[in-house]
């Protein structure tokens, strides 16, 4: 092993323990360097358990690969995965990550039998009327009536809310939660302008409008869901 | 070049046959050249409606197969010169013809007609698309019930899809006036508020139709029956007079939510 140029660096910091990968090398000098450094028994001195932040750097890591190294730190003693940080993703995350950041603007009555999909947020300028049905990766809002069904974060995001002006769905899905006549939660006033999302007790219910940025704050930013 | 209007619902039973029977002859009533066509293959009920039945020699399956002209088949009304009837085959199914066949028909009767009025099955399957090809307006028909009124949604949203054809228009039949007034079933403008396109006619549930069906005389031919005025005024709004809609609860008394609905038309 080179000794002069390391393949894997570890610093303490006050947060934890961060440890950089060299981007030049092969993947398996890394494991070895990394498991010989680990076994070392430096780590498992201490009392309290430390986090690890991973900083690959522009290395890209397989799907095993990580799991792998994940594996490497979780055996050691004391130590405990806090976070995964790459600099590069593959052609198809970059483009899912894309699509589930747009909305998807649509202008028409929903009828019976018709379905609208979207990979991110959907916007809707009309009714869904019941028997139609909207399914979006993201977030739903609807501009009209809501008297059909609404499935929001359809690829399991749980965060995700449906909001219409005037909410008489038939069904409600958020993520993989279903709801047929959501409950009505604190000042929902008939139904008007409100909007559902998932509770602290995993189940959909109904709020005013009003809440919607006590409740989820982060909906406006751009970068959600990246 | 005459229009050809498809009168459709979706759903079975809620009066298709009888509003294009009567459409078909207050237009001619109006001095215009109509022609009914029932698509309704294997279920042929247009005649009968008509009094046509026993005047049956050849249908629109042997139109369209070339086992006769087109004016053969044609029956003209027995009361006008300007109605007359395609009849649709009792001895053959859906299949027997198709969409290609159909444009091509309509195409043909639209050109020396002012008016093909053509009588949609119930479904939206092989009998509806036949029925729906070759028309530029359609005409969807409900009444004032939760299940009609979800296959009329359903139904327009396949008719917005066909390019070809205008924006349908609807027409609610039956309505129970007494049961309106008390508030017993769905209201018009609840109606017109889920399905949100252009109204084009309420027609009135009375019993004068049933005994009009048993004479086998469209009861737009009785010109004192509030259910002959209601297809006659539809009639003339076809032809693009605008003519207030009916005030159906006018023998029960002041029903002011209605009243405002009919005074804002």
């Amino acid at each position: 092993m080179n000794s002069e140029q390391q393949n894997v660096l570890i610093k303490g910091k006050r947060e934890g323990l961060f440890i950089y990968f060299n981007e030049d090398c092969s993947y398996s000098d890394i494991i070895n360097e990394l498991t010989e450094k680990l076994s070392t028994n430096v780590f498992s001195n201490g009392q309290s358990r430390t986090p690890v932040f991973i900083e690959t750097g522009h290395r890209y890591l397989k799907e095993y690969q990580e799991k792998e190294i994940k594996e490497i730190i979780n055996q050691t003693k004391n130590l405990y995965i806090n976070s995964f940080q790459s600099l590069v993703i593959t052609k198809e995350n970059a483009l899912k990550m894309k699509q589930r950041s747009e909305i998807v603007r649509e202008m028409r009555i929903v009828r019976s039998g018709q379905v609208i999909e979207s990979q991110g947020d959907l916007l809707l300028i009309g009714d869904v009327n019941p028997g139609g049905k909207l399914v979006a990766n993201g977030n739903i809002f609807v501009l009209g009536n809501l008297r059909g069904i609404a499935h929001a974060g359809a690829a399991g995001d749980r965060e995700a809310v449906v909001v219409a002006t005037n909410m008489d769905p038939m069904q409600i899905y958020i993520s993989d939660l279903f709801s047929r006549a959501p409950e009505k939660d604190s000042e929902s006033d008939g139904f008007n302008f409100d909007f559902a999302y998932v509770n602290n007790e995993n189940k959909i219910v109904l709020d005013s409008i009003n809440n919607l940025a006590k409740i989820r704050s982060n909906l406006a930013k751009i970068e959600r869901g990246i | 070049m005459g229009d050809a209007i498809v009168i459709t619902s979706g759903k079975g039973g809620v009066g298709k046959t009888t509003t294009t029977a009567n459409i078909g002859t207050s237009l001619a009533l109006l001095g215009k050249k109509v022609v009914l066509v029932d698509t309704d293959i294997g279920l042929r009920n247009l005649d009968v409606v008509l009094g046509l039945d026993n005047r049956v020699i050849f249908d629109l399956v042997d139109v369209c197969h070339g086992r006769c002209k087109v004016n053969q088949a044609l029956i003209k009304d027995k009361r006008f010169e300007g109605l007359s009837l395609l009849p649709a085959a009792q001895l053959a199914d859906k299949s027997a013809v198709n969409t290609a066949q159909m444009k091509e028909l309509i195409e043909e009767l639209k050109k020396d007609h002012d008016f093909v009025l053509i009588d949609c099955p119930a479904g939206i399957e092989q009998g509806f698309k036949n029925a729906v090809v070759g028309a530029n307006k359609a005409i969807v028909v409900t009444t004032p019930d939760p299940s009609a009124v979800r296959d009329a949604d359903r139904v327009i949203g396949l008719l917005e899809q066909e390019g070809h054809i205008d924006p349908p228009r609807l027409i609610i039949n039956r309505i129970r006036t007494q049961m309106l007034s008390k508030g017993e079933t769905l209201e018009i403008d609840e109606i017109t508020n889920i399905l949100s396109i252009e109204l084009l006619g309420i027609v009135a549930d009375d019993d004068e139709v049933i005994k009009a069906a048993k004479d086998r005389e469209p009861i737009a031919l009785n010109p004192k029956n509030r259910v002959s005025i209601a297809y006659r005024n539809i009639a003339r709004r076809l032809l693009g007079e605008s003519i207030p809609l009916q005030n159906l609860t006018e023998d029960v008394g002041v029903f002011a939510k209605v009243k405002k609905f009919f005074g804002i038309r």
